[in-house]
């Protein structure tokens, strides 16, 4: 910790090697969060320039007290979340006007695949579904929370949750299943 | 989702997904927190350059304030030609012919030194053009000079109001439901959501969202007038943000916070503001009514005609002290030096005792100099108002980020110096006389700033003003109603305490 409060410290009196060196630190990290929530590279990227201008515009609000990279995530979320609300490619996918009752599933199936070909599904979802599901599975956020960030009911949240677990499950299973012929083949 | 293990396994995975950015990233990172830097450096020098500007204006509305206008040839003097005499009742005015002029600045060249330098100045002028260029030279040093005798003689002192916050722009958090248990790890604890433009805060770093155990749901049943559910608008966004915002920036500012004004813009004397603008008799004309006896009506029209009454530069420096009421309310006093002048038109200065006639006041009185005012003579004369005021007033931020503020108020000020010049028809000459104008004067103020760099240590608020006298600026019995009115760019500094 006190190596990141030196970090901080030359990064707000702008020390460029210092940034750099914040940057360095957790932007691999941060450009996963960015692309999970986004459907391109390009995109995350975009996110994570944006959100990184802003760490190092209100590194003074950090006090220390939670963890920097909590804080660096945070401002990612919130950054993606306002990119995809104004960004025309994903506007017109990001209206939650399915409110129809839908099973929550309660499958738990184990998950062998790799991280990146789980957040290639995940961004497979449609825009809406993608971003409750980073939010609620991933973030841990809950559902009147989400709504707050959405301008939407904690009732579409959940449903439209429950349907983004369902799909997401069932493209896992499959991919199980053909993951398990192509080794039983081999 | 009983136990919620596909999104445990998920959280997990999901924290080992990282990815190399591409070079250009931090390359418009860079970019953009060295532009700002930049660009932040810049607006600090704002109000200093807005102080130049005004004292500038001022130098050059002093400067201007006593030129001559004499055919194509404009002569700037450092005073008045003026014609002394040795006997003190009888006065021996100037003609306002050049080689009557001349003359008389020959004549007295051995003991004026001013009427040297005015002499040598015209002569050039009729002369030799290189000359003239040279004397103007000599003749702008001396006004330079003097313009720094002026200012120095003008101390500056305050203007008023406002401040803002400190660290509490652009921050929302959203707090989790405490009693729900947390299933999220420690880092994911640590999350929260911010608004556009916001940032999260630190001291809620530990504060984790919590997730409603919703597992034992079958099914989820909307209410049938949600069957719609709105698209993500910025105005819910904004007003999601809004209130969390003016709280933090309310919040940090409770105490009193201290900053410093600088106001610069135009002003006028006149019956009512519509002669704020356009140039006006209307003063000149009330006080001629009375001194004319009848000479002259109340339209100007008549033997004798006083000059029109032009804007003049205005400005204040202060220092000021604010106090927050609630959350977007506060009240701010101040203490201003101010400056207020008009413009009119003037003849020859005469130094000679002469008697004026105050015929509203029922008396006469004797001055030691006064101005011709036949309209073949063109001094651009500047009348100036020194004044100490101490404005008091509400303001209302406003906007999203409170970012606006709107402030009205009253400001009761005390006369220092002037020079004004007053009118006396009967004899169309124009006088000095600081008794006709009134010692102290209540004003009405009202304005609107736009706010800059609430977060930072200092803060920056610009925008227009305007101020009304509600009492009369000038000896109502002489001038009948009249008000002094100006309108000015104002810029603060608030320094806020952490």
């Amino acid at each position: 910790m006190s190596d990141n409060n030196k970090l901080i410290k030359d990064c707000l009196s702008g020390k460029p090697a210092a940034q750099r060196s914040l940057y360095e630190q957790y932007a691999p990290a941060m450009l996963g969060v960015c692309y999970r929530y986004t459907k391109s590279m390009k995109d995350a990227e975009d996110v994570l320039q944006e959100s990184f201008v802003k760490v190092f515009r209100y590194l003074q609000q950090y006090k220390g007290e939670g963890e920097l990279g909590a804080w660096i995530r945070r401002i990612m979320v919130t950054t993606a979340i306002n990119y995809l609300k104004r960004n025309s490619r994903y506007q017109a996918d990001l209206s939650f006007n399915d409110t129809g009752l839908h099973p929550v599933s309660t499958d738990n199936p184990d998950i062998k695949m790799d991280a990146k070909d789980i957040a290639d599904l995940v961004r497979q979802l449609p825009p809406g579904y993608q971003t409750i599901f980073n939010l609620y599975a991933i973030e841990g956020y809950n559902h009147v929370e989400i709504g707050k960030i959405l301008g939407i009911s904690e009732g579409t949240s959940r449903s439209q949750y429950s349907r983004a677990r369902t799909l997401l499950i069932s493209w896992l299973e499959k991919q199980s299943i053909t993951q398990k012929k192509t080794n039983y083949a081999k | 989702m009983p136990n919620n293990d596909f999104e445990k396994q998920l959280q997990k995975k999901m924290g080992e997904l990282n990815f190399t950015p591409s070079d250009t990233v931090w390359q418009e990172v860079e970019e953009q927190i060295s532009h700002r830097k930049k660009r932040r450096r810049f607006l600090l020098w704002i109000p200093f350059l807005f102080l130049a500007m005004g004292g500038a204006i001022w130098l050059y509305y002093v400067n201007n304030g006593n030129s001559i206008n004499n055919g194509d040839t404009q002569i700037k003097n450092l005073k008045q030609p003026a014609i002394s005499t040795r006997n003190p009742v009888v006065s021996r005015e100037q003609p306002m012919d050049r080689k009557k002029a001349d003359a008389t600045a020959t004549n007295k060249q051995s003991t004026n030194g001013r009427m040297q330098e005015v002499h040598k100045t015209e002569e050039s002028v009729a002369g030799n053009a290189s000359q003239s260029i040279k004397h103007r030279m000599r003749s702008d040093q001396h006004i330079a000079q003097r313009n720094q005798t002026a200012a120095d003689k003008h101390s500056s002192v305050t203007k008023h109001k406002k401040p803002t916050s400190d660290n509490t722009k652009d921050i929302l958090i959203i707090d989790a439901d405490a009693d729900k248990a947390p299933i999220v790890n420690k880092e994911q604890r640590n999350t929260a959501i911010a608004g556009d433009k916001s940032v999260p805060e630190s001291n809620s770093g530990n504060k984790a969202p919590q997730r409603v155990n919703d597992s034992s749901a079958v099914a989820i049943a909307q209410p049938a007038d949600k069957t719609k559910e709105p698209v993500i608008e910025d105005k819910k966004r904004d007003s999601s943000i809004a209130d969390p915002v003016k709280k933090t920036i309310a919040a940090a500012r409770k105490k009193v916070e201290w900053g410093v004004t600088d106001n610069n813009g135009l002003s006028n004397v006149s019956k009512n503001v519509s002669g704020f603008l356009s140039p006006s008799r209307d003063v000149y004309n009330s006080y001629a009514s009375y001194t004319a006896l009848g000479n002259i009506n109340n339209n100007g029209a008549g033997v004798n005609k006083p000059s029109p009454v032009k804007t003049g530069l205005a400005f204040s420096l202060g220092i000021t002290a604010r106090k927050a009421l609630g959350k977007a309310w506060s009240l701010f006093a101040a203490v201003d030096y101010s400056y207020y002048s008009t413009k009119i038109s003037v003849g020859q200065k005469i130094d000679s005792v002469s008697s004026v006639n105050r015929a509203g006041l029922g008396m006469q009185k004797d001055v030691s100099s006064y101005y011709r005012a036949d309209n073949s003579a063109a001094y651009n004369y500047t009348n100036q108002y020194h004044f100490i005021e101490i404005p008091v007033g509400l303001e209302k931020q406003f906007g999203s980020r409170l970012q606006f503020s709107a402030i009205g108020g009253i400001t009761l000020a005390a006369f220092l110096s002037g020079n004004m010049l007053h009118y006396d028809a009967q004899k169309n000459i124009y006088y000095k006389d600081n008794s006709l104008v009134n010692k102290t004067k209540l004003d009405f103020f009202a304005g609107f700033d736009y706010h800059l760099w609430q977060k930072k240590a200092t803060s920056l608020e610009i925008g227009p003003r305007v101020q009304y006298s509600l009492t009369n600026f000038l000896n109502r019995e002489l001038y009948g109603s009249n008000h002094l009115f100006s309108a000015a760019i104002a810029a603060r500094l608030t320094f806020h305490r952490k």
